[in-house]
């Protein structure tokens, strides 16, 4: 029996924003069992939920069009999908999007390579941040330390800019096993990251053509 | 109450500010699916329904759930949650002098006309505490005046409303479904009306199973034993007879769905209150008799709704005595006819140790993956059985277990219970015995695979039981006992689980404590006691440093042997079974004299003489109890009648 497969854009509100990658797959899959669709789960003992969501948004922030894709036993218009999903959706949750996906087309994990922020910054100094920001970009590497282990933060930026009114715009890696953090980037430029909320406004995907 | 503190928009800006900087930010930010939001400004009376822990745990607090559905249904009420902050919150609150808030609407829980606690089990009182004073609340009742929230706590460690007298304003004895509304109308009539706190005890203590302790006081002997409690106005009862609903409303089905993990993430169904088997150690047996049931289809359209209204993938079907409910196989049944196919964890907690109920489970697992199969002997000799009057024979247990293992599970957990009465360490070395011939029987079956955890826990006496007499093990007993558990269930397949015999004690202070305790639990959290229940926060230090200060002896409350006729310092509290039943069964169970099932045998427990009219207007399957034909010759229980809004 094969199953059908679907890619979704939603976007992750406030109220989700301090709810972790592990508890989201689980809020994906209440959702879709409340929309009434039929979800595929994977064979044997511990038979799990086929959802798979694309780059793990870190806690504190918020997002408009991150990726999931998960598998259905029927098929389901898309159009239907989106109306069927947000219908049942937690508060937070908004589905903006939803296509078909050939079934042995590769996983969100091989295709993600980059995820774009924004992070409003009212009340820091424009002169101070944008020397800093330079400073930041002509480094050659900003060596750190997250959970013991040490990592080159520098070439996981790949733009890093400030705009009008006072907000972070950036650029940052994500594959996996390389992945930029914005509140990495924010301690960088000596920012507390803790009362910001960084919203993450894309993910970029390779070009497979 | 008005509205003093700071403001909703300021909690909520302070929270998105600082939320980073804790551990799990989900438990303080509310706003998950099928949460209630009401227009503040809108409802005139509002109501803060807090269960003194942290989120997870007190997210999956059935009692709290049916008050918020019940609550919220009024148009002209709100209710909205609060729970305990862990310490590191607490401290950031502190720092700030940010008041403890509902997670609804971010309302200083102190801008609430009542302040609702759900109080299970005694680990709860520091922390009780703790949550009205960053609540901004006075602690004792004494220093509340008409402007502070009325604080009502119910539960099953209501049933000794003693040690917690001197916090809370009133308790429910018993259930609450009814009661709440009741309590509502009255502390809303009085807020809009004139009268002083004393005004406003006065008509709570005239509802039905409504105890308030500022309108008794305890009088003591030389000895330190309770003479006797004096009511000090007219319409405070002697008893307090306790609340129970004559039918089992239909269940809780719009759960609120959290968006971190919690402790039991499922939907609870209350299959059936109360319980017939008549356990001689177990509180919740007696206190929450008559046994109700709910009808089969009751229970499988609820589960149907909620799995509707909330996606979760596990069902919990509760009672005190799952295979006693009448109908089980058919409900067992229902329940996989209906939910086979949608990918269910459906559990079944409390099974007998038969045959039948590995077939229940059968049933309900399907094909799906099988953890483990949970038994409770509760003790593993044939004489400790008949003394505690859970009668179940060791050839009958190997048999269950063996049954088990063929329907491949490979785990079995056995709970058990050291320190039962004149207990000895034979007893205790049978539970070693025992687990490893459960083991045996898996390897036959499964090989290696085969496992058995054993849960063992300590005894502790608990008001309103048969038990209710005798002394709670020493430190030292119960440690001997567990050193030889310790040393025998050890090796490949076994596990062990005890309990610290420090957090035993604190229990056994509190389960059977009287009013003088309160100064205790007070000085204790003085000293920094919160958390009880956590085995790194506990901290008997404090607790010991607290009874010195206060000069009382805790082995008072806990080794001494109690004379059957003591005035005890719940015996004002009617659980309406007899103390002359209690007294007996206690007196049979040194006999090692047990009772049948009471569904086959009624032993007059008390119960149908105190609630008569309730049975007779409710006939037929609606209780367990045998039927009540003629018209009660006794005054019925009054209860007031609702003040029309």
């Amino acid at each position: 029996m094969s199953n059908f497969r679907y890619r979704l854009t939603f976007g992750k509100g406030r109220e989700l924003r301090f709810t972790g990658h592990l508890d989201l797959h689980r809020a994906w899959e209440r959702t879709i069992r409340r929309a009434k669709l039929s979800l595929a789960y994977s064979e044997g003992y511990r038979p799990r939920s086929k959802i798979n969501i694309g780059a793990a948004l870190p806690l504190g922030c918020t997002s408009e069009a991150d990726l999931v894709d998960f598998e259905l036993t029927n098929s389901p218009d898309p159009g239907e999908l989106v109306e069927g999903l947000n219908g049942a959706a937690l508060p937070g949750l908004l589905v903006s999007n939803a296509e078909a996906i050939q079934a042995g087309s590769p996983k969100l994990q091989k295709l993600i390579t980059s995820s774009e922020y924004v992070i409003p910054v009212a009340g820091q100094d424009r002169e101070d941040l944008h020397a800093k920001i330079q400073a930041l970009l002509a480094a050659e590497k900003l060596p750190r330390v997250r959970r013991d282990k040490k990592y080159d933060l520098r070439p996981l930026i790949e733009e890093l800019s400030l705009a009008d009114p006072m907000e972070l715009r950036l650029r940052l890696v994500a594959r996996s096993g390389a992945t930029g953090r914005p509140d990495e980037v924010l301690r960088a430029l000596e920012i507390n990251p803790d009362p910001l909320v960084p919203h993450r406004l894309r993910l970029i995907l390779r070009d497979l053509s | 109450m008005e509205n003093t503190g700071m403001r909703p928009s300021n909690i909520e800006r302070w929270l998105d500010q600082n939320l980073l900087s804790v551990q799990k930010p989900g438990r303080y930010t509310g706003g998950e699916l099928n949460q209630v939001v009401k227009d503040w400004a809108d409802i005139p009376f509002r109501v803060a329904l807090a269960f003194p822990e942290i989120y997870e745990l007190g997210m999956s607090n059935l009692g709290l759930a049916i008050l918020y559905e019940i609550l919220n249904g009024q148009p002209d009420v709100l209710a909205e949650r609060v729970y305990s902050p862990w310490p590191d919150m607490e401290q950031l609150m502190r720092a700030a002098q940010v008041p403890l808030y509902s997670l609804e609407t971010k309302h200083p829980i102190a801008n609430f006309d009542i302040l609702a606690l759900s109080l299970p089990y005694e680990g709860l009182y520091t922390n009780t505490l703790n949550l009205l004073d960053l609540s901004d609340i006075p602690l004792l009742v004494s220093d509340r005046g008409r402007a502070d929230a009325v604080v009502i706590a119910g539960g099953h460690s209501a049933f000794n409303p003693e040690p917690m007298a001197d916090f809370i304003d009133a308790f429910v004895i018993g259930e609450g479904e009814d009661v709440i509304l009741e309590i509502v109308e009255v502390v809303r009539a009085w807020r809009d009306g004139s009268g002083g706190r004393s005004e406003l005890y006065r008509r709570l203590a005239t509802i039905w199973g409504v105890y308030v302790p500022a309108l008794y006081q305890p009088h003591y002997t030389e000895d330190g034993t309770l003479d006797h409690v004096e009511a000090l106005v007219s319409e405070a009862k002697l008893p307090v007879i306790k609340r129970i609903v004559s039918k089992l409303p239909p269940p809780v089905t719009n759960f609120i769905v959290p968006t971190i993990d919690i402790v039991h993430n499922r939907i609870p169904i209350e299959i059936m209150r109360g319980c017939t088997r008549g356990c001689r150690f177990c509180q919740a047996g007696m206190i929450t008799r008559p046994v109700r049931e709910r009808p089969v289809e009751e229970i499988v359209d609820a589960i149907e709704a909620a799995l509707d209204a909330t996606g979760f993938e596990e069902v919990g079907l509760l009672s005190l005595s799952s295979s006693d409910y009448d109908e089980i196989l058919a409900l067992v049944k229902a329940v996989s006819d209906r939910f086979g196919d949608r990918r269910l964890n459906i559990g079944l907690p409390s099974l007998r140790i038969e045959s039948f109920s590995v077939e229940l489970m059968d049933l309900l697992k399907g094909k799906s993956q099988r953890g483990g199969f949970t038994l409770a002997p509760e003790a593993a000799t044939e004489r400790m059985r008949e003394i505690i009057n859970k009668p179940v024979s060791t050839p009958q247990l190997l048999e269950t277990a063996e049954g088990i293992y063929q329907h491949g599970w490979h785990t079995i957990k056995l709970y058990f219970m050291i320190g039962h009465p004149s207990e000895t360490i034979e007893d205790v070395q049978a539970i070693a015995d025992l687990c490893k011939q459960v083991l045996k029987v898996g390897r036959r079956i499964v090989g290696r695979r085969a496992r058995v955890n054993a849960g063992v826990s300590t005894f502790v006496p608990k008001p309103h039981t048969p038990f209710q007499w005798v002394p709670c093990d020493t430190l030292e007993q119960i440690e001997a006992k567990q050193r030889l558990l310790q040393r025998e269930l050890r090796g490949p397949g076994l596990k062990l689980n005890w309990t610290d015999p420090l957090e035993t004690m604190h229990e056994a202070w509190l389960s059977r404590g009287d009013r003088r305790l309160g100064q205790v639990i007070y000085h204790a959290w003085q000293r920094g006691a919160k958390f009880d229940g956590w085995g790194e926060h506990f901290n008997y230090q404090a607790w010991m440093e607290a009874f010195d200060y206060v000069g009382l002896d805790p082995t008072f409350y806990t080794h001494r042997e109690r004379p059957v006729d003591e005035t005890l310092p719940w015996d004002h509290i009617d659980a309406a079974v007899h103390k002359r039943f209690l007294t007996e069964d206690y007196l049979w169970s040194l006999e090692g004299r047990t009772r049948v099932d009471c569904r086959e045998r009624c032993f007059a427990c008390g119960i149908l003489p105190k609630f008569a009219e309730l049975r007779r207007q409710n006939p037929g399957e609606t209780w367990e109890c045998p039927e009540v034909k003629s018209p009660s010759r006794k005054t019925p229980i009054e209860t007031i009648p609702l003040i029309p809004a």
